[in-house]
């Protein structure tokens, strides 16, 4: 429970950057599950399924007003959950990729609709600092609305990632003793269906004959280079 | 006597500027953020009069929305035009016919460059990183490598932006055109696509006849992760159908 509570302030405050201030982009799956790495003593384990994640974020854009699925935190939570488990699931190695990595696409929804409630919660914000301002004697400073509008972004960016982190590890240990380990052999193919969708999805959005023609020189020069080695 | 904006007020709205979608709402859209920014302005021009500062700042609570980068080319032309309104130049309906027109063009441009292109394809290039370097220490370079690779260019937006239009004024829309960037689009979109496709071959299982469960699969994710793509699937089903039609193609064919 520490260690959650730990993560979900550390990164609650990290994930600010994604949309609400900064935006360095290092909230994104790939610095953040190399953190985790650096810090947890699991480097390895944090850094493949964080490039894996990121693999299957990279199609993921933000356009406009529209509501994305909230992939970094979500990434956060999976990436927690997959280095934690991932000596106890030893024998369901595969099942653990595949339930961590669905488990990151339902909290990347959570996400999406705790965002559309920080968008009305700031419009309500935003009204009190309408209503202050139209005063003549003194002046507004409108830091006061800002930093509310920062500290609830922040508080439900932690609350996900705690809650995320806690409900879920409830879930594995359900299923740990559940699943029979023979099932994993099924999963064995996770990981190259998942490099095929992140690959599918970056085509997805790219949808060009050029484009297309270029990623496919890339490809096929490099299985040129792989069958003569 | 015109009034006109410090260095000290530039830095301290570029710094406020970095916090411009902070209280996104669906009603003024990143106006809040906006007005922020704008306060070393209100300060620099209406010091001693509370009413003209807070009518200045509630102006720019209206609507507004633009890429985060971008909305700097509109932070440093609404400055300018707010030392020509206190100098009785231009009046404030001009500015905010000017703004609005501001809103269209500043999206789509830093919608289709950064989130389209720039983002996309730096991290595909640190994906490809990670899967070609396993040492700690390398990945530590690439990361290093990815956010400078990223934030020289968003950096730059902001900077340049803000200068090139304060000092521009309405003239700054000549410049709000893709073609401008086209050099950024072209060699960025060329290391994403390439990255991409080096990743493709590395991870593609051949010889398809030794593996012909790993080729199948991988094909048949790619094909049905790109046509839910194509066909504005949410983010979703794009995402997990094509890997649960792929084990689930497993499970028949290992079962047979």
């Amino acid at each position: 429970m520490a260690d959650s509570i730990f993560y979900s302030l550390l990164f609650g405050l990290i994930c600010l950057d994604q949309r609400y201030v900064f935006q360095f982009n290092i909230s994104q799956p790939l610095f953040t599950s190399t953190l985790i790495g650096l810090l947890s003593g699991h480097v390895q384990e944090a850094v493949y399924f964080g490039a894996l994640v990121q693999l299957l974020w990279l199609s993921n854009l933000p356009v406009g007003a529209s509501v994305i699925p909230d992939g970094n935190i979500a990434s956060v939570i999976g990436t927690v959950l997959y280095i934690k488990y991932s000596a106890i699931y030893a024998e369901h190695g595969y099942f653990l990729l595949l339930i961590s990595i669905f488990l990151v696409v339902l909290f990347s929804y959570v996400g999406g609709q705790l965002d559309i409630f920080a968008r009305y919660r700031n419009e309500h914000i935003m009204n009190h600092a309408l209503q202050a301002l139209k005063r003549k004697d003194k002046k507004v400073r409108l830091g006061v609305y800002i930093i509310p509008s920062l500290l609830g972004h922040f508080l439900l960016n932690a609350l996900l990632i705690l809650t995320g982190i806690e409900s879920a590890s409830w879930l594995l240990d359900i299923l740990y003793q559940k699943v029979p380990a023979i099932l994993n052999i099924h999963w064995r193919f996770v990981e190259i269906a998942l490099i095929g969708t992140g690959i599918g999805m970056i085509l997805g959005i790219y949808h060009d004959k050029k484009k297309y023609a270029l990623i496919g020189a890339a490809a096929v020069l490099i299985l040129i280079i792989r069958m003569i080695h | 006597m015109v009034k006109k904006i410090s260095l000290a007020d530039k830095f301290s709205i570029f710094w406020r500027s970095l916090f411009i979608q902070a209280g996104w709402n669906y009603k003024g859209m990143i106006s809040m953020g906006f007005s922020f920014a704008l306060v070393p302005m209100a300060r620099r021009l209406y010091k001693h009069d509370p009413a003209a500062y807070n009518a200045f700042l509630r102006r720019h609570l209206a609507f507004f929305n633009a890429h985060p980068y971008f909305a700097s080319y509109a932070l440093g032309a609404i400055v300018r035009l707010e030392e020509d309104i206190a100098a009785g130049k231009v009046s404030v309906e001009q500015e905010e016919h000017f703004k609005n027109a501001l809103i269209g063009p500043l999206g789509a441009l830093g919608d289709q460059l950064f989130w389209g292109i720039i983002r996309p394809a730096v991290f595909a290039f640190g994906v490809l990183g990670y899967y070609l370097y396993d040492d700690i220490n390398d990945q530590l370079t690439i990361l290093l490598l990815l956010f400078m690779l990223y934030n020289i260019p968003h950096l730059y937006i902001r900077i340049h932006g803000f200068s090139r239009s304060y000092r521009d004024g309405y003239q700054v829309c000549r410049i709000l055109k893709i073609e401008n960037f086209k050099y950024l689009k072209w060699a960025y979109m060329g290391l994403g696509l390439f990255c991409v496709g080096i990743f493709a071959g590395l991870n593609a299982p051949i010889p398809p006849h030794v593996y012909p469960m790993e080729f199948l699969i991988f094909i048949v994710s790619i094909v049905a992760a790109a046509y839910l793509k194509i066909l504005k699937a949410r983010t979703y089903f794009a995402m997990t159908i094509p890997i649960l039609v792929a084990l689930l193609l497993e499970l028949i064919t290992g079962t047979l």
